[in-house]
């Protein structure tokens, strides 16, 4: 029920807003169409549904992600809806020409808004209204009336006190004996109104200048062109760049490697760019990355140098995230980092030669190089350079370390003839696992699957030579006839009678099975066998053939050790026989590798590239005092309550008291009617105890 | 209620009379403020070599703040006074071993920053049960316990939050950091503050039988905290931070924005409250006399609050949130104009934050100048929080952008 008296007093109060909003738009003698016009413009219903329709345009515009590569969103739409949605803008809605006449209509409605209310809250600012009649004071919320013995005047002097005390400020008039006091307070509330919605205009056009709303306008009238082909920023048209005095807001990316100078910036637009030159040149000296025990990184720091174009002047500074560089008008960020152009030094070896044999190869991260190989013609991408990787620890136990540092890693592409990449990434330093030492190379051939990895072992010389020197050997067909010939007869001892017969049907075998081993590994040998022998002999068959591969492997591995200058008369030490089974088992599995050759990165140039937001935004400064507006604003609207109190004192003569007044006093809160309700209560109380 | 209502008469009392604000203050109001302001000079003095000048003055102002926050509340004082000496006693016992918080028996089981947390949780889901139990058998032990257990929670709270940051320096100093920085920390925050508020309320309006609705809230809070925090994410593991967030914005930003979402969610949870009464007596003066349901519906007409200060405090709750939300959304378009080079790049996050912020905006149109009331009002400010939940976790599980630190 109280609820309900709630709302009808409201909608009272609100009755008596409009009908000054009506009668002030009279007195300005709009007319017809213009005034339709503009109380439509200005009316709530048009400013709810506005409110709806850029909520839900930004929703869109955040499930659909926002400025990706065109032919990522034709993949994911396909090509019909991928042009209905271009034509909507909806790739880059928070630009597109409707949602800025969304905002436009927003700024309008809430200037028609203001238009209306302005002569309101400067009228209500100085009048107290004390033209009120008793009548209506009875009506209000909160009343009530004492009868004071004390007389009119004094009467008065105690009621003004106490309003004073209150914080109201207070008219009065005397008509006819009839003292009528208005008092108010709090009318500072009136001009939350004002500042908020003042605010939001303030902040939508200092946006709007701060956009890139110009550019799309010279875009239409046929000045600009965005650029879309990926080309370098001296070979941009003329069309698609930008004077350094010629735009007065941008916001654009520049890539610096170490050592280098640029004065240009790119401004991303939609599906292309457009090239900004600054007035000023930015050098960078050094680019750092720090990181935490856990890899993580902690700080990225870029020693710049800026030169204005102009002036020669030149400001030297480091600049971090959080931490940018402010010159003139323009603010210089840290935002990314990206390999600047390392230079790696590497050799190729080949896993299909028959005399082992390095290519040496010098190439630059980010650049493409043809290869050839023993497989045809391959494209070599280096894609990147990590300097470090940091990894948890497997022995964070023994060592108290939580994590290790793993070394350099390269990630770089093979593209054959037919446009297909595999995927590798190749650990720089050979990495310790239970105390030996391997060459790791991961390799994928899609970028969704995680990488499988190849373990190379390492010779006493922590290189490649000897696995790869086993390698050919295995490859070499007359090199493993020889071999296969020279392990059978030793193996069958002629003393027992063996024909040189057998022994060259041996080594036949021998040589077969090693290649079978070389081009497959052990799957390769299995399958073999699964194909030709019957079911039940199968298992024997296994055994005898799986120790002669053995013997072959290990032949030609000791012949390996001999070549290279190995004493192997006494017996191998157990590390040389470990290096055989996990050389065995590698070599097994070397045929998933899927490349012609293993790329080992003999040594490095690092170089970083920093990557720099470059912004301008005049508007910024006005956009922050919109922000103040709209916190003053705020403030005042729902903590500052505007308050009234109106008393009517009149002589009051009853027969025994010839000197007594009749008090009135009714009051309101506005928007705070509860509280005002309280502070009512607390002034009966006083007049209570004065008066009765 | 008659005690209430005289309490406040007399506080109004001073408006209509001739007295100082300053020297109404008691005693213990100047104490509270000397005590504290005694606190943040030893603090600089202490660390001033670690601290920036904006943290300086973010130290100074929050004291401010503090004395302003007591005065205004009082019982707050106590609360605080209870966080500062467990939290004390907390960080004395560490020393500088962190290993301590695996030995140390008050550490492991009570008031490490984990254990602290644990304890909150607890209490938290127990004081939702007993609220519940005081508004059906009307027991007003029940209530006063349940109110107890709350307060204690939140004091638990906050001293796991306070203990959290000095472990993180103990990690190391290049570590250490404010406990706001993932979803985990964001989550005790967010239900310290809604509790908080919830208090403030129930104080004034000297009724308890909101407290099973909010509570619900918080507890629905502490399980995804639990199921983050301990659970597969393990995200109550101190982690450092990445350059980004290693600004004092972070410490002024982030209590900005969960003082909003705390309010939008008590404001939510009371208009539960309002509907469900409201239906109430719909339905009684429809069915006259007719007794199905009746108990139920008697226990919700007379132990509900009045209708009238459901909608005042749910009102209040969502001007205050939406001051805040203001307040944190431009804190935050500063900051972004600091570390990613514009205050506004219609970031996923940025957006969804527009986007409550017109939602709330239309809100209080409705209500402050159409006049509006009740029932509408309070179905949308249940849709409301759940717009506000998609700023602030959805945005995080289903969209990528700048703003994916603590993602799902």
């Amino acid at each position: 029920m109280l609820d309900k008296n709630h709302q009808e007093m409201n909608i009272k109060n609100n009755h008596l807003q409009s009908e000054q909003i009506e009668r002030i738009r009279s007195s300005r003698q709009e007319h017809g169409v213009l005034k339709v016009l503009l109380s439509f413009l200005g009316s709530m219903e048009l400013a709810i549904t506005l409110f709806v329709m850029v909520g839900i345009a930004s929703i869109i515009g955040t499930i659909l992600q926002q400025n990706q590569a065109y032919n990522t969103y034709i993949i994911k739409f396909g090509p019909f809806w991928f042009e209905v949605f271009r034509s909507l803008e909806l790739y880059d809605i928070y630009s597109s020409w409707w949602f800025v006449v969304l905002l436009g209509f927003l700024l309008i409605s809430t200037s028609a808004c203001i238009y209306h209310y302005f002569p309101v809250v400067v009228r209500e600012w100085h009048r107290f209204r004390l033209n009120i009649s008793a009548k209506s004071l009875k009506l209000m919320h909160s009343s009530g009336s004492w009868i004071s013995h004390s007389g009119v005047e004094e009467s008065f002097a105690f009621v003004q006190e106490k309003l004073t005390n209150g914080g109201y400020q207070s008219r009065c008039k005397t008509e006819q004996g009839v003292i009528t006091i208005a008092a108010k307070k709090g009318s500072i509330n009136r001009l939350g109104y004002l500042f908020t919605h003042g605010a939001i205009i303030v902040i939508c056009l200092s946006a709007l200048y701060d956009g890139n709303f110009n550019l799309k306008l010279r875009e239409v009238a046929g000045q600009l062109k965005p650029e879309t082909r990926d080309l370098f920023a001296s070979q941009v048209p003329d069309i698609s760049r930008l004077k350094a005095g010629e735009n007065h807001a941008f916001r654009g990316n520049a890539n610096v490697p170490e050592g280098s100078t640029t004065g240009l910036v790119f401004l991303q637009m939609r599906n292309g760019f457009l090239v900004q030159e600054l007035p000023f040149t930015i050098t960078l000296n050094d680019f750092r990355i720090e990181h935490y025990e856990s890899g993580m990184p902690k700080s990225f720091e870029s020693d710049i140098v800026i030169q204005d174009k102009e002036s020669g002047e030149k400001i030297s500074k480091t600049i971090e995230v959080n931490h940018p560089l402010v010159y003139k008008d323009f603010a210089i960020y840290q935002s990314s980092f990206d390999d600047g152009g390392s230079i790696m030094d590497m050799q190729a070896w080949s896993l299909d030669a028959q005399e082992q044999k390095i290519m040496p190869i010098k190439q630059v991260v980010g650049e493409k190089k043809i290869l050839p190989t023993s497989r045809g013609e391959f494209k070599l991408e280096l894609s990147e350079f990590k300097l470090f990787n940091i990894q948890p620890n497997p022995k964070a136990e023994e060592t108290g370390r939580k994590f290790k540092n793993m070394g350099s890693t390269l990630t770089f592409r093979l593209r054959d003839s037919s446009g297909q990449a595999t995927e590798f990434i190749n650990y720089v330093n050979p990495v310790e696992q239970e105390g030996r030492y391997f060459f790791l190379s991961g390799v994928r051939s899609s970028v969704s699957q995680p990488f499988q990895y190849l373990f190379i072992p390492a010779d006493d010389q922590m290189s490649l030579k000897r696995f790869f020197s086993i390698r050919a050997l295995l490859n070499n067909e007359q090199e493993m006839q020889r071999i296969a010939e020279k392990t059978a007869a030793l193996s069958l001892s002629p003393g027992k009678g063996n024909s040189s017969e057998a022994s060259s049907q041996v080594a036949i075998v021998m040589q077969r099975l090693a290649d079978l081993f070389n081009r497959g590994g052990f799957d390769q040998v299995v399958a073999d066998i699964e194909d030709k022998v019957p079911e039940d002999k199968r298992e024997s068959v296994m055994d005898s053939y799986f120790k002669v591969l053995q013997t072959i492997l290990g032949t030609v591995y000791l012949e390996v050790l001999q070549q290279e200058g190995v004493d192997i008369s006494s017996n191998i030490t157990p590390a040389q026989e470990q290096y055989y089974d996990d050389m065995v088992n590698t070599m097994g599995v070397l045929a998933n590798y899927n490349s012609p050759v293993y790329l080992q990165i003999k040594s490095f140039e690092h170089k970083q590239a920093s990557g720099f937001q470059i912004t301008k935004a005049p508007g910024k400064d006005l956009v922050y005092l919109g922000c103040i507006l709209l916190c003053i604003g705020i403030v005042l609207m729902f903590y500052v309550a505007h308050k009234r109190i109106w008393i009517i004192i009149e002589p009051y003569n009853t027969d025994e008291d010839k000197q007594g007044a009749k008090l009135l006093i009714a009051g309101s809160g506005d928007r705070h009617q509860k509280d005002f309700a309280k502070e009512f209560q607390a002034l009966s109380q006083l007049l209570d105890k004065r008066f009765s | 209620m008659s005690e209430d209502n005289s309490a406040t008469i007399q506080d109004m009392d001073n408006l209509f009379e001739k007295r100082s604000y300053w020297r109404s203050l008691s005693l213990f109001d100047w104490s509270w403020a000397i005590a504290l302001l005694a606190g943040g000079v030893y603090a600089w003095q202490q660390y001033s070599s670690l601290m920036d000048v904006y943290e300086v003055a973010i130290l100074f102002a929050s004291i401010i703040a503090m004395v302003a926050w007591g005065w205004l509340w009082k019982p707050v004082r106590a609360y605080s006074i209870a966080v500062t000496l467990i939290s004390l006693f907390a960080i004395s016992l560490y020393g500088n071993d962190l290993a301590l918080g695996e030995t140390n028996f008050f550490l492991k089981f009570l008031i490490s920053g984990k254990s602290a947390i644990m304890w909150m949780s607890a209490l938290y889901v127990l004081a939702t049960v007993t609220y519940f139990s005081g508004l059906f058998s009307g027991s007003e032990f029940a209530n006063k316990t349940a109110s107890a257990m709350t307060w204690s929670a939140t004091v638990m709270g906050l001293v796991g939050l306070l203990v959290r940051w000095r472990e993180s320096y103990l990690i190391h100093v290049d570590v250490g950091h404010i406990p706001v920085s993932n979803l985990y920390e964001v989550f005790i925050l967010f239900s310290i503050i809604t509790a908080l508020l919830y208090l403030y309320y129930e104080g004034k309006n000297k009724t308890y039988s909101m407290g099973g609705f909010v509570l619900l809230v918080i507890s629905s809070a502490v399980a995804f905290l639990l199921w983050y925090g301990f659970g597969a994410r393990g995200a109550s593991e101190i982690q450092p931070l990445v350059p980004a967030l290693q600004s004092y914005w972070m410490k002024i930003h982030v209590p900005a924005n969960f003082v909003g979402y705390g309010a939008f969610a008590l404001a939510a949870m009371l208009s539960v409250a309002y509907l469900i009464k409201d239906s109430a007596l719909t339905a009684v003066s429809k069915a006259q006399g007719n007794s199905e349901n009746k108990g139920m519906r008697n226990i919700i007409i007379k132990r509900f609050p009045e209708l009238e200060i459901l909608d005042d405090v749910m009102y209040k709750s969502i001007a205050l949130g939406f001051s805040f939300f203001t307040l944190a959304t431009i804190l935050g378009a500063m900051w972004a104009a600091e570390a990613w080079g514009g205050y506004w790049s219609w970031d996923p996050k940025e957006t969804w934050a527009l986007i409550v912020w017109l939602n709330y905006a239309a809100w209080l149109h409705l209500r402050l100048t159409k006049g509006w009331r009740g029932r509408p009002l309070a179905w949308w400010s249940i849709i409301g929080l759940f717009i506000t939940l998609f700023a602030f976790i959805g945005v995080n599980m289903f969209l990528s952008g700048l703003h994916s630190y603590g993602e799902l």
